[in-house]
């Protein structure tokens, strides 16, 4: 079995205002010839339950203001299925998770790592909570947030 | 909320905004007026009617009130599951007065994340959902008299304003969830309180588990107080011993067995997603929802009630600021071979050092 080749691709717009919403799209391109069924646990596909981007602003760590959640074992709904070429993509924003209310250069970066790809349908969800960890590498994005 | 919404078809997909909710691309209304009319009228009309169980309502019962929405346009329209009736992370939806004199809401307050999709409810043309909006706990009910209550929604993205018929109930006073709250932290002498409608039964067991916990983290924290060294117990959990190591697990342990004994702690029981055990804002301590799957748990051993609490203590910036890096044991087990710094700042890893099941030496 060979690790499945996964794409990531974090967008923002690069400029904001104190107070607007700052939208981050997420995308994910399996770029192996074979389908992936990837967790959207920790991930931006299933929004924002937890420390899904690690934020500084000016290099400064800016803290996670969201929820934290300790879930049950997964369910097949709990993966989304990527087929060969195949994008999956979602938009979060961010503001409420984290304080982005001071003008500064904020950079946002993708945990460096997937829950859990599985590479066999049978695999979905796996079973004893036998995840295998996938790395993935999105390069962060910066948004500089202008005062009002 | 789940019950009320059986059947119902949650949005899913891969884009996801706030675009949902503006009904952009509703076909236009049929019928004699002209079209700019008609799609005023038809976008995201909701009708709603608010029904009591009884005509009165003894001290000792819990209020609640069903509500039934349903859209009256002729295009879908999306809410948000808290703005809907069930009973979910809700706030303030009712009115509520007493001899004309409008009652304070005295319920939870929720941050909201929004802008995700599996928080919207859509409701087809004709469709509607009803379920139970619970009115003691959330209102001030102190005082005997003739209350007066209505659904209230004001206009929002996509949804137009709407305001319910009028039910009235005769309510005997009852003390309010918070003095009852005051009233268990002197009897118990510890500062365990609850929010978000927790039935005495649901009381009982996080009283249970809360005490459970507390001998969960004495017991991690004296085991971790002993001769630092490689031992099985740490190194299954945390990985790679060192001194150095040990007694930051040491430190996370003081101050978690330190909250538990003294912080004023709020379980609140408004979460009843199956599958999620609890939750909590790590920056703003000491509160913890408590949802579906924590009912399903056991008091004590793996991915109990008693550890769950002890996860979510560690969650909190003020205690140990952990953070979820890996779910279950055998993710957790894996990390601390593979990872071992992310070991210490996991908060299963915790959980599980403080379960000691099976037991390690
Ligand atoms: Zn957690």
């Amino acid at each position: 079995m060979t690790t499945p080749k996964l794409e990531c691709v974090l967008s923002v717009h690069s400029k904001a205002r104190v107070g607007e919403s700052v939208e981050v799209l997420f995308k994910l391109t399996n770029r192996s010839d074979a389908p992936v069924w990837v967790l959207k646990w920790q991930t931006p596909l299933e929004g924002i339950m937890g420390t899904v981007f690690q934020v500084t602003r000016d290099g400064e760590e800016v803290p996670y203001q969201g929820p934290m959640v300790k879930r049950a074992a997964p369910s097949a709904d709990s993966y989304m299925a990527i087929a060969p070429g195949a994008t999956v993509e979602n938009t979060v924003e961010v503001t409420q998770a984290w304080d982005f209310k001071k003008p500064g250069t904020y950079r946002i970066t993708f945990r460096d790592a997937l829950m859990d790809v599985a590479t066999r349908k049978e695999d979905v969800p796996r079973p004893g909570g036998d995840y295998k960890s996938t790395p993935v590498t999105c390069a962060p994005v910066d948004v500089t947030v202008a005062a009002r | 909320m789940s019950k009320s919404l059986r059947g119902f078809k949650w949005l899913m997909g891969t884009v996801v905004g706030v675009s949902l909710l503006s009904g952009c691309g509703a076909p236009p209304a049929e019928g004699e007026s002209t079209p700019a009319e008609a799609t005023e009228q038809a976008q995201g009309a909701l009708s709603a009617r608010v029904s009591g169980p009884k005509a009165s309502m003894a001290a000792s019962e819990r209020v609640t009130v069903e509500v039934t929405l349903t859209n009256t346009s002729s295009a879908p329209v999306s809410l948000y599951k808290w703005d809907a009736p069930g009973e979910g992370l809700n706030e303030g939806r009712l009115s509520v007065s007493r001899d004309g004199q409008a009652v304070e809401y005295t319920g939870a307050h929720f941050k909201r994340v929004l802008g995700r999709s599996e928080d919207l409810i859509t409701l087809a043309p004709g469709q509607s959902i009803s379920g139970p909006v619970v009115v003691s706990d959330a209102y001030d009910l102190s005082v005997t008299g003739t209350y007066s209550i209505r659904y209230e929604l004001e206009q929002r993205e996509g949804v137009t304003a709407l305001s319910s018929n009028e039910v009235s109930l005769f309510i005997e006073g009852r003390r309010n969830s918070r003095e009852d709250a005051e009233a268990m932290r002197q009897v118990t002498a510890q500062s365990l309180s609850y929010s978000g409608a927790c039935t005495s039964s649901e009381q009982s067991a996080i009283a249970t588990a809360f005490s459970s916990a507390q001998t969960y983290s004495n017991n991690a924290y004296s085991y971790l107080n002993g001769t630092p060294s490689a031992t099985t117990r740490y190194t299954t959990w945390f990985g790679t011993y060192s001194s150095t190591n040990w007694s930051t697990i040491k430190t996370h342990f003081n101050s978690i067995k330190n909250a538990f004994a003294s912080a004023a702690v709020v379980v609140d029981c408004s979460c009843n997603e199956s599958g999620t055990y609890a939750y909590v804002y790590p920056g703003s301590p000491y509160k913890i929802y408590v949802c579906g799957a924590f009912w399903s748990a056991p008091n004590t051993g793996t991915d109990s009630r008693a550890g769950t609490l002890v996860h979510e203590m560690s969650h909190f910036t003020v205690v140990a600021g952990t953070d979820d890096w890996a779910y279950g044991q055998s993710a957790a087990k894996n990390l601390a071979k593979s990872n071992a710094s992310r070991a210490r700042d996991n908060a299963d890893s915790h959980e599980y050092f403080a379960e000691n099941t099976p037991s390690l030496p």
